[in-house]
């Protein structure tokens, strides 16, 4: 690593701090999504029994745990719900930040590693958001970093950096089931090197800790595990693409997406899988090795999984790992060309990323930005008096969620379901606005696609 | 307050009394153990050795408390002294100061909460019912109460005769507070054992596995005997790798005596000796050491096996009993007893025992704790021979519970696997104090119910004012125990000495009543069989046996084929020319197998049976012989269909010869009288039971409480789902 502070380094951080503050403004002003609310209304708020009793996809552990003490702490807020995610966040920046110096120097290169693993529309949704992928990557991408440290080193200090790389590889898996994969690819990745050879207890330097780190948080969760909530997902890797190209490149409207440009990106995809590994196998490099070993290794590890389990592929957000995977293998590309118009092209290819940020919405859920105005709505209309709520599905769980957090305890628990009997207030999304003239309902309060009626 | 002073008097007198016993013991032996040791040997091995005293004397029905009291303050100065004239004690090898407080801290915290469990009213399934009931019975006759059967009255009570010393003083929560003792020793001792053999990390961390979980924890704070048997199977094993290391004779000696204790504890105990055996062969221990061990232990085994060799014809009883045939267990129940503990119920795949057995718990009885999970990972201690050792321990002792699926049965591998565990994961740094934190997280009792079954045997609260009897102890129990609401009724109308049927098991510690359990005893056996007879197996099938009129001395009639059911006969006629031979006081009936119940198939009622009581098989046979020579040309047995026997009738020659005469039956439905409920309960009456305890959900118990008169039974009183009748 270079000593000292260009401008560029300092560019760099003064790019991290303004994202985190963005991301503080989104934790604290944007609405719950769906499923942070299924989060909360399942796992973080109800009592660790209640909790315990079945854990679906949507528990992401670690976070859920950390979750329950900061919203113990700091009261029921969207900040507070959100705290554990914007650490993550911060954790995340900082390893990007590291590992971007460490591998890429304090060039221009280096500052467009910073802005493309930061940038990413889709990445940073998730470094707000009270879920787990925020942490699991941020974990993840710390492993790679003590392992590159561990390996780069001269005189590695015995097992100490690998014992922390296992526990955050372990860590990882705790914030988010779907980080198995690249997490396993990259530790087997590791213990296939030839320079890893030199510390020879790479079970019990690496793996022993990540295993039980894992087992550690997750061994009391899985105990009762609804099964069908993991089917979620693509049925081929183009689809997986596919998803996370449109919300990576076109994050204001992911759904009209060109086809072009997923095929573009397909491709490109393709020919750097395969361009990263004959790069670490000609040129070598530890980063290199270790990108190249997980991106292959991943790619096996969901085809065995999809093929022998019949696990479906990641889609959008639990892929979310392949973003700084493939960027970082693209970055080494351009390190490996090494010319400097090329290092600074690619500076501005994160402007492609950055023309896309949204302070007001998350791209999953656009239309749910401001579903907390929907609970004001109605209760600035029912003036305290009890209420039974019928909602669409998804605004169900922001309601109920903002029940607890408006401690509306006389309101009725919010059904799903608006059509399916009457009720005092109907919140309804796109899908049900045809509930309002079917039933000639009076329309309260309506922002976009959502609607209060009664 | 007082009444917390006589129970922590009674168990700190018995733990006294077992010290000193020990530590004389191992002084005349010449054996010297380190400080941290002696104290955790001496109570292992002096509570052997009391129990086998006590043993004796109750043979001879000497077991009172004015024995217990001054023999036992005698042997407790005799320890005091011994250990006086010792020269000051070695210190065993230092332990990592932060794993002292890791350990402290979380030992103490468990510490506290079993101690409160175990000090407050006894209401454990198996320590209110048979541990405590036997110990209630025998300090009911100083001694064994020879005319009481029941199976578990059969089993080995190494641990209930140290229970009778502290029951004595302290009643029933003295005894849990004895078993209490080698909860605590347990975990000591391991670490004992890792401070010794350089192993101390792992040996703290094994000793906080094991201490804390839960299953463990909630069977220490009962009266039960696993944790007895799981310290002195360790014991024996921590014996044996200091005489590896010394070659002293006498400690083969004092590890043969341990396994005798052990056995005397509990049956599953026995592998204690061959592996002791083994492992002291193989290691290169002398003729004359293997003799030794085999002689302490069979010394006190002994008083156990003799017992029931002369009490009830079978040294093993209540199991072998095909081999050891006996009138007071049939063979066929030890079967089904055995077959119903070897098998999980309601398991849907076997995915599920493992979090069972960790996790769940409601179909094992218990959990170890989510960390065995990682048991696997002790194969990592394959790696060295300290490793190797403990392994091989943790799957001979393990193999019990193979035939029992109850996780309790595994406690006395859990040293073995945790401290193997901790071997294998001590070079990682970090990974034992965080998972000994985690397992000191998930087992304190208010966590572990988050998530374990809801059913989960276990340690759910502390308990503290009823354990210092700030709470009344009466409402207590019966909160916990519904079945005593009816105690001061039975006893006030049941005359002493009398007996009570049930189907199920009763707090018998608190009963001053004996009751006779359907599965218990071949009494229960016959009553439940008799009870059922009405409703479901009236023996309504009739099986002629038609063949030319012969002179016989005798008829029998001989099953052919095999199968798992029983073979019954309600009744079995002799005919000639169409009528009944008269049944004549001359006749000698027998049967094979369960000869001792061949009367039943002539007794005619129709609410009794003669059975196998065991598998079909070829041989079983129902047997008259006349004394004379009479003509039958037809045999009928009325009885409920048992369509894989294959049954053959012989009659016996004036030359002594049995002669087959047809296999050819017709068979037909016979129309019986009415009855047969009335038929059943006045069965019942002339085996000496007057009075019923059902259950609602017992077989009968719908048909009882609707038709009280057709069964002749009077109810009593109702409560907590259960009624009482009296036979009319």
């Amino acid at each position: 690593m270079e000593p000292g502070s260009t401008a560029l380094i300092r560019a760099a951080r003064v790019l991290l701090l303004v994202l985190f503050a963005f991301n503080l403004y989104r934790a604290a002003m944007l609405s719950v999504t769906p499923p942070e609310a299924v989060t909360y209304n399942r796992f973080v708020g109800p009592s660790l029994q209640d909790a315990a009793a079945l854990t679906s996809a949507n528990n992401h552990v670690l976070n859920t745990m950390l979750a329950r003490i900061s919203t113990s702490i700091f009261h029921l807020t969207d900040l507070a719900l959100r705290l554990p995610s914007l650490l993550g966040g911060l954790l995340y920046f900082w390893a990007v930040f590291r590992l971007a110096r460490r591998a890429f120097g304090g060039g221009p290169l280096f500052l467009a590693a910073v802005a493309l693993l930061s940038l990413n529309p889709l990445v940073l949704d998730y470094l707000s958001m009270a879920r787990g992928y925020g942490f699991a990557l941020a974990f993840w991408l710390w492993a790679l970093q003590l392992m590159v440290e561990h390996l780069d080193s001269d005189q590695p200090v015995r097992g100490a950096k690998l014992n922390l790389a296992g526990v955050c590889l372990g860590l990882s898996i705790s914030s988010n089931l779907a980080f198995m994969v690249p997490a396993g690819a990259l530790a087997a990745t590791f213990s296939l090197l030839p320079e890893s050879r030199r510390s020879a207890r790479r079970f019990q330097d690496l793996w022993l800790p990540a295993f039980i780190t894992a087992f550690v948080f997750l061994v009391v969760p899985l105990n009762h595990l609804d099964t069908p909530s993991f089917r979620w997902g693509a049925t081929s890797l183009r689809q997986t693409l596919n998803s996370l190209t449109a919300l990576s490149l076109n994050h204001g409207n992911p759904a009209g997406t060109p086809p072009f440009l997923a095929g573009v990106v397909r491709v490109g995809v393709g020919a750097l899988a395969v361009a990263i590994l004959f790069l670490a196998v000609r040129r070598g490099g530890n980063l290199r090795y270790l990108l190249a070993g997980t991106v292959w290794g991943g790619l096996v590890g969901l085809q065995l999984a999809h093929r022998i389990l019949g696990v479906p592929f990641p889609v959008a957000r639990s892929g979310l790992y392949m973003i700084p995977l493939l960027t970082l293998g693209a970055l080494c590309l351009v390190q490996w060309i090494n010319r400097r118009p090329a290092e600074w092209a690619v500076l501005l290819v994160s402007a492609v990323y950055l023309l896309q940020l949204n302070v007001n919405r998350y791209g999953e859920w656009r239309e749910y930005a401001r579903a907390r105005d929907v609970v004001k709505a109605i209760r600035q209309d029912a003036h305290g008096r009890p209420v039974r709520v019928g909602a669409s599905m998804g605004l169900d769980q922001v309601l109920n969620y903002y029940r607890a957090r408006y401690a509306l305890g006389a309101w009725a628990p919010v059904e799903s379901g608006p059509g399916s009997r009457s009720f005092d207030y109907y919140a309804l999304n796109q899908a049900d606005a045809g509930l309002v003239a079917e039933r000639r309902l009076q329309v309260i309060w309506r922002n976009g696609d959502l609607i209060v009626a009664r | 307050m007082g009444e917390v002073l006589h129970i922590l008097f009674g168990a700190a007198f018995t733990v006294a009394a077992s010290i000193a016993l020990g530590t004389i013991l191992m002084r005349c032996l010449g054996l010297i153990w380190h400080r941290g040791e002696v104290a955790l040997l001496g109570f292992v091995v002096g509570s052997g050795c009391l129990s086998f005293l006590i043993s004796l004397l109750s043979l001879v029905h000497l077991a009172r408390r004015g024995i217990f009291l001054w023999g036992g303050l005698a042997l407790i100065g005799w320890g005091v002294w011994e250990e006086r004239r010792e020269a000051p004690r070695k210190r065993l090898p230092p332990a990592p100061a932060a794993w002292i407080i890791l350990f402290s801290v979380v030992f103490t915290a468990f510490f506290f909460c079993y101690f409160f469990n175990a000090l407050a009213p006894e209401v454990s399934p198996d320590g209110s019912g048979y541990h405590l009931g036997n110990v209630a019975r025998m300090w009911k006759h100083h001694g064994f109460d020879w005319d009481y059967h029941s199976m578990y009255a059969y089993l080995s009570q190494g641990t209930e005769m140290l229970f009778l010393v502290a029951f004595a003083f302290g009643r029933h929560s003295a005894a849990a507070l004895t078993h209490f003792a080698f909860l605590i020793t347990l975990p000591l001792l391991m670490v004992a054992y890792g401070r010794r053999f350089d192993c101390a990390r792992a040996g703290m961390f094994g000793a906080l596995l094991v201490f804390l979980s839960p299953v463990a924890g909630m069977d220490g704070v009962a009266a039960y005997n696993d944790l007895a048997v799981a310290t002195l199977i360790f014991a024996v094993f921590y014996l044996l790798q200091v005489w590896d290391e010394f070659k002293a004779i006498n400690i083969l000696l004092i590890s043969g005596l341990l396994c005798g204790a052990a056995f005397a504890v509990k049956y599953t105990a026995f592998v204690a000796f061959p592996f002791a055996l083994v492992f002291a062969g193989w290691r290169g221990a002398r003729l004359r050491g293997l003799i030794l061990l085999t002689l302490s232990a069979g010394i006190v085994a002994a008083p156990w096996i003799l017992r029931n060799w002369i009490w009830l014809g079978n040294p093993f009883a209540p199991f072998l009993n095909a081999w050891f045939p006996n009138p007071y267990y049939h063979a066929g129940m030890e079967k089904i007893y055995v077959d119903s503990l070897s098998h999980y119920d309601g398991l849907k795949h076997a995915w599920e025992i493992p979090l069972q057995l960790t996790m769940r718990g409601s179909l094992v009885q218990g959990v170890v704790g989510p960390v065995f999970l990682l048991a696997p990972l002790a194969l990592l201690a394959l790696r060295e021979q300290l490793g190797r050792r403990l392994l091989a321990a943790a799957v001979v002792f393990a193999v019990p519970a193979y035939f029992n699926v109850g996780a309790r049965f595994l406690i006395p591998a859990l040293p073995f696997g945790a401290l193997a565990l901790g071997v294998g994961l001590s070079r990682s740094p970090g990974v034992l104090p965080a998972l000994a934190l985690f397992h000191a997280i998930v087992c304190w009792p208010a966590v572990l119910s988050t998530y374990c079954d809801h059913w989960t045997w276990r340690v759910a609260s502390i308990p503290m004012r009823a354990a210092l009897r700030l709470e009344p102890e009466w409402p207590y129990i019966v909160a916990r125990l519904g079945d005593l609401k009816l105690k001061a009724l039975i006893e006030q109308v049941v005359p002493a000495g009398e007996k009570i049927f049930s189907f199920a098991g009763r707090p018998e510690a608190y009963l001053d009543r004996d009751i006779v359990v359907q599965y218990e005893s071949t009494l229960g056996n016959r009553i439940q069989d008799v009870l059922t007879s009405p409703l479901a197996h009236l023996p309504k099938h009739l099986q002629a046996f038609q063949f030319l009129p012969v002179p016989a001395r005798g008829v029998r009639v001989r099953n052919l084929a095999s199968a798992a059911n029983f073979w019954t006969v309600a009744e079995m006629r002799i005919r000639f020319q169409g009528r009944e031979l008269p049944r004549m006081p001359a006749w000698r009936l027998s049967a094979w197998p369960n000869g001792w119940e061949a009367p039943l198939a002539f007794d005619n009622s129709y609410a009794s049976r003669w059975s196998t009581w065991q598998a079909m098989s070829p041989g079983a046979r129902l047997q008259i012989e006349f004394g004379r020579s009479e003509m039958v040309d037809s045999v009928w047995l009325e009885c409920d269909p048992a369509w894989e026997a294959k049954v053959q009738v012989e009659v016996l020659t004036d030359r002594g010869r049995w002669v087959a005469i047809t296999d050819t039956a017709e068979h037909s439905t016979v129309e019986l009288p009415t009855g047969i409920r009335r038929a059943a309960t006045r069965d019942v009456k002339d085996l000496g039971i007057r009075f019923l305890w059902i259950n609602d959900s017992d077989f009968c118990a719908t048909d009882m409480k609707n038709y009280p008169r057709f069964w002749g039974i009077t109810q009593l009183a109702e409560a907590n789902g259960t009624r009482f009748y009296r036979i009319d």
